[in-house]
């Protein structure tokens, strides 16, 4: 265990004292003693900033499970940094804000505070993990904690709901995702990314590189809620504010970007990952922003941006891995700058939703709603908070002087650049990109308007609110104030991020191109008229347009049909599953054993009908039959006589007697294969049964008549006659083929050990001594058995 | 002098009446003489094969022994556990069986 | 007779049983909990003793095989019937059970999995599968006041005698065609004649007779209702240990004896694993009794571990054996705490699980936690049983059969989730009090979540002394 083992553990660690703290110092709100962790982490991060620029990754290793060859690597390069550094500085703001947020008297703080440190750990551990098994463990774990968070306010049916979703759909790509990294753990023989990298050239020839790959992109868009995967997100809105902030904005839903980085060095540069994650981020892009527009409560909208802008990274992300088809050098410059307008973006999306979700939980707070439909005019009363949203949102629609500009500007590079591309079949849908993402943009602008104006302006209906309205105290403050001085401080200063930050990370995305070095203009505000600046004046001026004439256009939603959305989609999925398997178990389980045996001997009669004829094996040699002696026959036939006779018979006794006679006549042909003590020993037993058989009808009733249809014993008939067909067929062949080989060299001097004449005696004492044994004791079992349940009923009826 | 053959044939004729036995019924008891059947049916042919393969070892005929005992406590078991239910059916005066499933 | 040091275990477990036998005949009505007592301490002292001689290997009388691959599967026998007996005192005595009977029965069980785990030929394997089964129909059909529980003793009787039918006859096949009943000797004569059609159809109804014993789609129906009707702590034991020792049984068999028939076998396999993990999975969705639901679980349990003897290799096996006790450790954990349950509120229904976490927080963190190790989330012991096993077919090249089992994982989780959601998000029903558990069971289910943690991060050691038993099952 080396020092980043422990130190990222910490939350971990920490969660088994945070209860104690809530039990015995409940004066002093719980949140004051978690602060510190996420700060120190945080500092501790960015100590290792200058090692990880100069292009020194950290990396320790301890062992885990060695006899498969897992280990616990952490690998801090520039990719785990900026990730490490968002999940532990936006959790030192989240758990600030939310000791405001969340009442110490009334919450039940020791959970959530638990469950927040459990997502921390298992976040950081995510993105520091360098092994699959590992990341994969605490992937999950994510989801777990995700699952708890937004079922805080479990007694809300809407909390259940939106954490089952959230759990089921981000469980499922993580099951894929398990199955995506075992294939190439099969192809590579190892479980570390790093070492994968190396072998890229093996996986892209193998034909598992096209399954693997579509498994882990299954894991990323569904964690990443991208379209269609992207429904459990606005419904993990039920969630404390902060936790949205954290965990659905800034971080969790991250998680699946940063596996899509992660992975780029192994898939990118082909055809396939270029398509399904520019293509895929590309449209959620675009439905996300077009959904949000329709919502009425303002988490809804956030979490419909946060599905959008998400959309918007991935794009970037497969637009980049185009440089991976070029190879280092001038050619793929165009493209590796998509990747840094991912990471930048990235970076930026944390800061100004992070700081729009803490705004609206204060609105929430303070209000007590957050339906649009019921707020307005809030300028006056809450002016710092109307500042911040302000900030926040115009970043987010895209506009100067905040980060969202910058990196805006870069996506629309992208998406021109990409438009020009003549591989990948782009020279006919390559203008596709920059007019979806030009479209998707209006719409962003008009949601982000729609955050500030219809809430912030407009008429103030304190009638429809249930409090009285006043800006919130500074500790709610805080947090979003320093996230939007990100927002400007990123503006102003974005180079010295790159050189610090995204270029590091750029390096593990694309690891061939660091080496090179990267071509890389700096990132300017003005870049003159370009095209992108262009493109940009026409979103505002076009949304803008579209935002004044809302009311005209909007009733287009309510012309979407329902039943085919993908939440009722969902619905009905768990809904028809659930009647499925209850009609499937309906119709099977029956209860009764006779229904029982049939499906059993069906399957086998389809199962050893199907072996013969595949195998081949019917043969038949009539040669190896000789002449029968007559009393043989009489024996055989008087078997089967007595065997039918058990079956039809109308009263018990004679079913009785078929069974005895049917003993007694096996009895008989044990003589004739001279095996005497068999004999004897069948003789008594059989008369045991039959006693046994006449004792119990004397306390039972007549045997009924079989009322079965016809169809049911038609179908009875069919399966034995199956079983009995195929059977004898295959013993006969068995003899034709001649298959027994002489074995008696197994023990030929058994019996001279034994020393007794009576061979099957001595076998039983002296060399099955051990079986003999058991056998008694099978047989004083089940005299305890018969016993026990006996007198137990005997008592009974006593009492 | 009639072939191994013949023996496998009638022992897997007895198997499947017995089996049809146990399909058709649906008294417990009944059920439990077509198992009897087909127990049968597997010591004809244990006791076949050591007769026509090897009859100087008689590890067939030892194996069938076991068999014919175990399955006499296996019977003696279930009718014990079939007469328990049974009589507490009494008790509780329901006419029929029906209301257990088998 | 020199080797008899071999068998100590099975003597002694035999001799304990029939000591509890007396024992039970000795003691007055009214002391009679302190048999469960001595049963507890018998039975760790054993497990203590296995656990010493674990690395013994030997033969006895040419037939009975002492190996570490038998040794780790009767401590897991011992584990198992340990956790039934904390599971039982409380459940027994208020069922008023004769406790001499059932608790000498509970041993005699797993005396019967040891001979089948140990069985190196076909007569006491034989043996050993009916010791087991009888039993079990017995101690199935305890419970007297609860006509489900005769039921279940029929069914359990009726069905077992048939699969035993069925496999019997398989076993006098395989004799035929080889003329023997040692399993290495019938994998020498096989592998010499090569597969014949004599042996093909003895193997089929072998693959019958065990799939039915360890509930595999279709020989699985005899198991919903048996679980559901048997005594809770019965059906703890049989779900978990029944389960482990046929597969024990069936490695033996079907590595041993048969592997010169592997590439039918496997296909066969296959299909089983298949329809196992897809029905078992998606049946157990719309059950509302917890015993049903853990018993649809447990079929689709076997399902998984299915997988392992698919993959034919030592990674299988050895993968097998792990999960075999994560699952023991991980079923044993929810039965106890349903047990627990039903003592104080005499029901099985999953609705009247509700607020569970409020009202016994032990219990709702164990039922949870070991469905998570079921269903094979991280960090439970249960992941890195699964991993195992996935990782053993994919290296077999049977990368769909790893998704079919992973995407079917999910909705495990999906039916485990309902249980935790009642538990954890419903409410508490009006007027319920705070549950009474002794203290024995709450130290048991406390050290099976802690064994299912700890296995779950340092598996190592389990998994080497796995992989390395399971090795003699290649070696020529």
């Amino acid at each position: 265990m080396s020092e980043l083992h422990l130190t990222t553990l910490m939350p971990f660690v920490y969660t088994l004292v945070v209860p104690f703290f809530y039990k015995y110092i409940r004066r002093i709100h719980t949140g004051w003693f978690v602060l510190p962790l996420p700060i120190l982490l945080f500092v501790y991060l960015i100590k290792h900033i200058s090692l990880v620029a100069r292009g020194k990754p950290i990396i320790h290793s301890v062992p885990w499970i060695p006899s498969l060859g897992i280990n616990y690597t952490i690998n801090i390069d520039g990719l785990a940094l900026i990730f490490g550094l968002i999940i532990s500085g936006i959790g030192a703001l989240v758990v600030l804000y939310s000791i405001y947020y969340l009442s110490k008297d009334r919450e039940a703080l020791q959970n959530f505070y638990v469950y927040l440190l459990l997502f921390m750990g298992a976040m950081l551990a995510v993105v520091f993990s360098d092994n699959i098994i590992v990341l994969y463990l605490f992937w999950e774990l994510t989801s777990i904690s995700s699952f708890l968070l937004i079922a805080y306010w479990y007694q809300r049916k809407s909390s259940r709901y939106g954490a089952q979703k959230a759990l089921l759909i981000t469980m499922f790509g993580g099951f894929l995702m398990l199955g995506g990294f075992l294939l190439l753990a099969n192809v590579t023989g190892t479980f570390s990314i790093g070492e994968m990298i190396l072998q890229a050239g093996k996986i892209k020839e193998h034909p598992v590189f096209l399954p693997a790959m579509l498994l882990i992109l299954l894991g990323a868009f569904t964690k990443s809620a991208q379209f269609p995967f992207h429904i459990w997100l606005p419904d993990a809105m039920e969630a404390p504010t902060p936790i949205s902030a954290y965990l659905h904005s800034a971080t969790m839903v991250k998680a699946g970007i940063y596996l899509i980085a992660r992975f780029t060095p192994i898939f990118g540069g082909n055809m396939a990952w270029f398509w399904a994650v520019s293509g895929i981020g590309l449209f959620t892009l675009f439905w996300g922003a077009f959904s949000a527009i329709r919502q009425r409560d303002l988490k809804a909208v956030l979490a419909y941006s946060t599905v959008s802008q998400l959309g918007m990274i991935t794009c970037l992300l497969g637009l980049g891995s185009v440089a991976m088809y070029y190879g280092p050098g001038e050619s793929s410059a165009l493209y590796t700058s998509a990747i840094l307008a991912a990471i930048f973006h990235l970076l930026n999306h944390s800061t100004f939703k992070g700081c729009l979700f803490m705004v609206v939980g204060i609105i929430d707070h303070q209000t007590g709603t957050r339906d649009i439909r019921r707020l307005g005019g809030l300028m006056n009363l809450m002016p710092v908070t109307f500042t911040l949203a302000v900030i926040g949102s115009f970043s987010m629609a895209g506009l100067p002087p905040f980060n969202g500009f910058l990196s805006k500007e870069m996506f629309f590079t992208s998406v021109l650049n990409a438009s020009h591309l003549d591989i990948f079949h782009m020279e006919t849908w390559g203008i596709m990109f920059p007019v979806i993402a030009w479209t998707a943009s209006v719409f962003t602008f008009i949601y982000c308007m729609i955050i500030v104006f219809k809430t912030f302006t407009g008429k103030y209906h304190p009638q429809k609110l249930e409090r009285k309205i006043n800006e919130a105290s500074w500790g709610l403050l805080l947090p979003p104030a320093l996230l939007a001085l990100l927002v400007v401080l990123f503006f102003f200063f974005p180079n010295v991020l790159a050189r610090y930050l995204l270029i590091p990370a750029m390096a593990s995305v694309l690891p061939d191109f660091g080496k090179t070095g990267f071509v890389v203009d700096p990132i300017e505000a003005w870049h003159g008229w370009t095209p992108e600046l262009l493109m940009t004046i026409g979103i505002v001026a076009i949304g803008t347009l579209m935002f004044v004439y809302l009311r005209k256009w909007i009733s287009i939603y309510a012309r979407l049909p329902v039943q085919f959305s993908l939440n009722n989609m969902y619905d009905q999925l768990l809904v028809k599953t659930e009647a499925f398997s209850a009609r499937l178990t309906r119709a099977y389980m029956t209860g009764f054993v006779r229904d029982y045996l049939l499906y059993i001997f069906a399957f086998f009669v389809v199962v050893l009908g199907g072996i013969m004829l595949f195998l081949d094996t019917f043969a038949y040699d009539p040669a190896a039959n000789n002449p029968i002696s007559i009393y043989e026959i009489i024996l055989a036939l008087a078997m089967v006589v007595c065997a039918l006779m058990v079956l039809f018979a109308r009263t018990r006794l004679v079913a009785i007697i078929g069974v005895g006679v049917m003993g007694y006549l096996v009895a008989m042909f044990f003589v004739v294969f001279r095996a005497p003590d068999l004999a004897l020993t069948q003789l008594v037993v059989e008369t045991v049964t039959t006693v046994l058989f006449l004792l119990c009808f004397y306390f039972l009733p007549e045997l009924k008549e079989e009322a079965g249809s016809i169809g049911l014993r038609a179908t009875n008939l069919a399966v034995a006659a199956g079983v009995g067909v195929i059977v004898t067929a295959m013993a006969l062949s068995a003899q034709g083929n001649r298959l027994f080989a002489p074995i008696s060299w197994f023990f030929e001097n058994s019996y001279e050990l034994a020393g007794a004449k009576n061979i099957v005696n001595a076998i039983l004492v002296d060399f099955r001594g051990f079986d003999t044994m058991f056998e008694i004791l099978v047989f004083s079992i089940a005299g305890l058995g018969v016993y026990t349940l006996i007198k137990l009923l005997t008592r009974r009826d006593q009492e | 002098m009639i072939t191994l053959n013949h023996y496998l044939a009638l022992s897997a004729l007895l198997f499947c009446i017995g089996l049809f036995g146990a399909l058709a019924k649906r008294n417990a008891i009944a059920i439990l003489m077509g198992i009897e059947l087909m127990l049968n049916a597997v010591n004809i042919n244990l006791v076949a094969f050591n007769f026509f393969l090897d009859p100087s070892r008689v590890v067939g005929q030892v194996f069938a022994i076991f068999v014919v005992v175990v399955a006499a406590a296996e019977v003696a078991v279930a009718l014990a556990l079939v007469i328990n239910i049974y009589r507490r059916f009494q008790d509780s005066s329901v006419t029929d069986l029906n209301w257990m499933k088998w | 007779m020199a080797d008899l040091h071999l068998l100590a275990v099975e003597i002694m477990v035999a001799v304990f049983g029939l000591g509890l036998l007396v024992l039970g005949l000795l003691v007055p009505r009214s002391d009679r909990r302190g048999i469960g007592y001595v049963t507890a301490a018998g039975l760790a002292g054993i497990m203590v003793i296995t656990f010493a001689m674990r690395e013994l290997s030997g033969v006895f009388m040419g037939g009975y095989i002492i190996d570490p691959f038998s040794n780790y599967f009767k401590l897991a026998f011992l584990v198992a019937a340990l956790l039934t007996v904390f599971c039982s005192f409380d459940y027994i005595e208020k069922m008023g059970f004769n406790q001499g009977e059932y608790y000498a029965l509970l041993v005699f069980a797993t005396l019967g999995m040891m001979l089948l785990a140990s069985s190196g030929e076909l007569i006491s394997l034989y043996l050993g599968l009916e010791l087991m089964t009888i039993t079990f129909c017995i101690l199935a059909g305890f419970h007297l006041r609860d006509p489900k529980s005769g039921e279940a003793g029929v069914k359990y009787i009726l069905l077992g005698a048939m699969s035993s039918a069925i496999l019997l006859y398989g076993l006098s096949l395989v004799y035929g065609a080889t003329g023997t009943v040692v399993i290495a000797e019938i994998g020498q004569v096989a592998a010499a004649s090569g597969s014949t059609p004599a042996l093909t159809l003895g193997m089929i109804f072998l693959l019958a007779g065990f799939a039915f014993k360890i509930a595999a789609v279709p020989f699985h129906m005899w198991s919903p209702d048996v679980y559901e009707g048997a005594p809770t702590p019965v059906t703890a034991y049989l779900s978990v240990a029944s389960k482990a020792a046929a597969f024990a049984a069936l490695i033996r068999v079907f590595f041993g004896a048969l592997a010169e028939l592997h590439s039918i076998w496997v296909q066969l396999f296959i299909a089983l694993a298949v329809l196992t993990i897809i029905l078992g999975n998606l049946v157990a969705i719309p059950q509302s009794n917890i015993k049903r639901l853990m018993a649809y679980s447990s079929i689709s349990q076997a399902g998984y571990l299915l997988l392992g003897i698919v993959s034919y290799s030592v990674l299988g096996i050895g993968a097998v054996m792990y999960y075999c006790l994560i699952y023991v450790f991980g079923n044993m954990c929810v039965f106890m705490a349903v047990t627990a349950f039903y003592n104080n509120a005499g029901s099985d229904e999953i609705r009247d699980y509700t607020g569970l976490s409020r009202r016994s927080p032990l219990l709702a963190a164990a039922i949870l936690f070991a469905m998570l190790s079921l269903a094979g989330i991280p960090p439970m012991a249960g992941f890195v049983a699964k991993l195992y096993l996935f990782m053993s077919v994919i290296s077999q090249g049977y990368i769909w059969l790893a998704l079919i089992a992973v995407l079917m994982s999910m909705v495990s989780v999906y039916y485990y989730l309902m249980v935790a959601k009642s538990m954890y998000l419903g409410a508490v029903p009006e007027g319920s009090k705070p549950l009474q558990i002794s203290p024995g069971l709450k130290v048991a289910i406390l050290a099976s979540l802690l064994i299912l943690f700890v296995l779950g991060i340092y598996p190592d050691d389990l998994t080497n002394f796995a992989m390395n038993s399971a090795v003699t099952f290649f070696m020529p």
